[in-house]
């Protein structure tokens, strides 16, 4: 590994984003909805880290918060050494150059009105990057990097099935070559033979251009096949960091422990083999999160001491940290 | 030993939907049996039919711009597609029940969960006391693992989580002990914690007695809680088998093509190997066998067969069917692939 591998391209301390919410009938104060609640990690440069968890838990938040899509509560992000928390619009047009974003709905994303040629091209001309022919030979190379053709780029979004369409969101973000791609569950929308195509494109293209991944997926599976390291979070709070073999192979946090054991397993001739840990209950409300650790209304180890001590993420082995009183590998 | 007869045998279900002038066949002669008690799962992507399927036998197809062109789905003895709308009210909700990805479509926003499921019951068996379906309501609710079924009973559906709601949905379709439960994507819009604990629910909530045909995309669910196995593709049945033997050795190009899309979270398996192409649009379907143009084994053996003829769904080895001209070459081409 060099010196570029081991240095953070992204760290994110203490990230917090609360959401206000309107008031009530009666004018009581609504508590802000606490979406992420001290968050800090890192991403080095060339890395896939996977951001998992089930819905609410914050990681879309996290994620539109690194781009600054929404306004951080507090917290400081710094994007190659600087912090990006204070940019002024400017400064934060040059940044996104080099931090793009593709969305789960590709239909969503895409200006019907465009061809796909020009809606590749967009970026680029927003940013005054080459002349037009240099453009339209970018747009070229764009298109066939994601498996497009020269006569795709002629048709207009509508035309594409779901899978193409997102082909043409990853393109587009690729064009101002960013050195870090947050992709907010890019494969979900799609049909399983398509995901398949779309999942191996990504790994491809991180191979090829050496850009950094902040995958953020619900789907366990697809965050196993694409990412070496895993942030998994719960309600507003990371529970546990590790490279892959750690979090799928000997996950430390109850919460990891049971999302894990949750998953369908596709092989009807081990069935019944493994123990399944059901979860009671639901998710709290994020508004007003369980004191001490967040998860323990559904914990089958939470004592008293959880309910009085918020257990901090500690180191369980090199680069294995879990947030969990009794978490032990 | 003799087979028993079906508690529901499909045959030969054709279904077109209206676009502009023209009637586009959405579903071109479905045919397979569900038999007392067992779990069959319906999987297949989007535009596969699975979803067409179940509306058809429902009566739930759009009136105007849908129609039955052919087929015949007989229930304990009666074609379900052709009763008149009294009769197959009263079929469904007693005999055939459903569960749907969104409990907001089965329950009313203005009605408390247990009035809702009282009155499922009451409709199907007048004249008990007003006591005996509170009982019976509570029951069921507690059943279907509601924490406090007293006050599930008086709760709007609104007030619930979605896990909450998809047992509530639960508990109003085996309220009255159906033979056949549809569960429709019964649990793609939960999150994988609660969606194990509906799929637990579902199971034992519905017990032994009943039925099940479980339409999903999730082929690990199906792995899971399936007997039989019906992959559909392009509006047809492609394969059908006991899910561990279809899950063993598919016979189907597409069938493995499915099996090998998907990462497995148990281990860090190699490349995964996607299916080429889109599914394809019911407008305008390939010839011949519509999944051709995406085949590897037609890619591999060019036989103008599979351009030209529909494949039947013919007997494959172990207990199920499968609709492909170059099924005998699949093992072969496996073993070139894995050698290559």
């Amino acid at each position: 590994m060099n010196d570029a591998a081991t240095t953070p391209i992204l760290e994110v301390r203490h990230l917090v984003k609360h959401f206000d919410r309107p008031r009530g009938l009666f004018r009581r104060v609504a508590p802000p909805l606490r979406a992420v609640d001290d968050v800090s990690f890192d991403i080095k440069a060339g890395e896939a880290l996977g951001l998992v968890g089930e819905s609410g838990c914050g990681k879309s938040t996290t994620g539109r918060a690194i781009l600054r899509l929404i306004e951080p509560t507090s917290g400081e992000i710094r994007f190659q050494g600087e912090d990006v928390t204070g940019l002024d619009a400017a400064a934060l047009r040059r940044l996104r150059r080099d931090m793009q974003i593709v969305f789960q709905d590709p239909y969503g994303s895409l200006d019907p009105k465009m061809t796909v040629r020009r809606l590749i091209a967009e970026p680029l001309r927003i940013h005054r990057i080459g002349s037009a022919a240099e453009r339209r030979r970018r747009v070229s190379e764009l298109l066939d990097l994601v498996g497009l053709t020269e006569e795709h780029g002629d048709r207009h979004p509508h035309e594409f099935s779901g899978g193409q369409r997102q082909r043409v969101g990853i393109a587009r973000a690729l064009a101002l070559e960013p050195k870090l791609l947050v992709l907010d569950e890019p494969v979900s929308a799609l049909d399983i033979s398509i995901q398949a195509q779309i999942l191996n494109l990504l790994i491809d293209l991180r191979d090829r251009l050496g850009i950094a991944f902040l995958f953020i997926s619900h789907d366990l599976a697809v965050v196993r096949y694409v990412c070496e390291r895993v942030v998994v979070m719960y309600l507003g709070v990371i529970v546990e960091i590790g490279d892959r073999a750690a979090i799928f192979d000997r996950p430390a946090h109850p919460y990891t422990q049971a999302l894990l054991s949750s998953v369908p397993n596709p092989d009807p001739a081990s069935r019944g083999q493994s123990r399944r840990i059901v979860l009671e209950g639901d998710q709290p409300s994020a508004a007003n999160p369980p004191s001490g650790c967040r998860f323990r209304t559904r914990c089958w180890k939470a004592t008293s001491r959880c309910s009085e001590e918020t257990p901090p993420l500690r180191r369980l082995a090199d680069g294995h940290l879990a947030a969990c009183h009794y978490a032990e590998v | 030993m003799t087979t028993p007869a079906p508690l529901l045998s499909v045959r030969d279900l054709t279904v077109e939907f209206r676009r502009d002038r023209s009637w586009l066949r959405a579903l071109h002669g479905v045919s397979f049996d569900v038999f007392e008690g067992e779990t069959v799962g319906v999987v297949g992507e989007s535009g596969s039919g699975k979803s067409v399927t179940v509306q058809s036998l429902m009566g739930l197809l759009p009136a105007r711009s849908s129609r039955l062109a052919a087929g015949s789905a007989v229930f304990a003895g009666r074609d379900i597609l052709r009763l008149p709308r009294r009769e197959l009210r009263r079929i469904r909700g007693k005999d055939i029940a459903m569960v749907f990805q969104d409990p907001m479509s089965s329950l009313n926003p203005v009605f408390t969960v247990g009035y809702q499921i009282a009155e499922a019951i009451r409709e199907h068996n007048p004249g008990l006391s007003r006591e005996t379906l509170r009982e019976r309501t509570l029951a069921v609710l507690s059943r279907v693992e509601l924490p406090h079924p007293a006050q599930a009973f008086s709760t709007f559906p609104f007030q619930f989580s979605g896990g909450m709601r998809q047992r509530a949905m639960i508990a109003m379709a085996i309220a009255n002990a159906p033979r056949l439960l549809i569960a429709d994507e019964p649990t793609t819009a939960l999150d994988v914690t609660i969606q194990a604990q509906v799929m637990q629910v579902l199971q034992q909530a519905r017990g032994t007695g009943s039925a099940m045909l479980l339409i999903t995309h999730d082929m690990g669910l199906v792995a899971e809680a399936t007997d039989r196995v019906i992959v559909m593709y392009a509006g047809r049945v492609i394969e059908t088998g006991t899910t561990a033997e279809v899950f063993a050795a598919p016979r189907h190009p597409y069938t493995r093509g499915l099996l090998a899309s998907r990462p497995k979270l148990a281990a860090a398996g190699g490349r995964l190997t996607p299916i080429p192409g889109s599914p394809p649009n019911i407008a305008s379907l390939p010839g011949g066998c519509a999944f051709h143009p995406r085949c590897a084994l037609h890619e591999r053996h060019r036989d103008p067969i599979c351009v030209d003829t529909v494949p039947a769904l013919l007997p494959r080895e172990g207990a199920g069917l499968v609709a492909c001209h170059l099924t005998h070459l699949l093992g072969s081409a496996q073993r070139e692939m894995e050698t290559t």
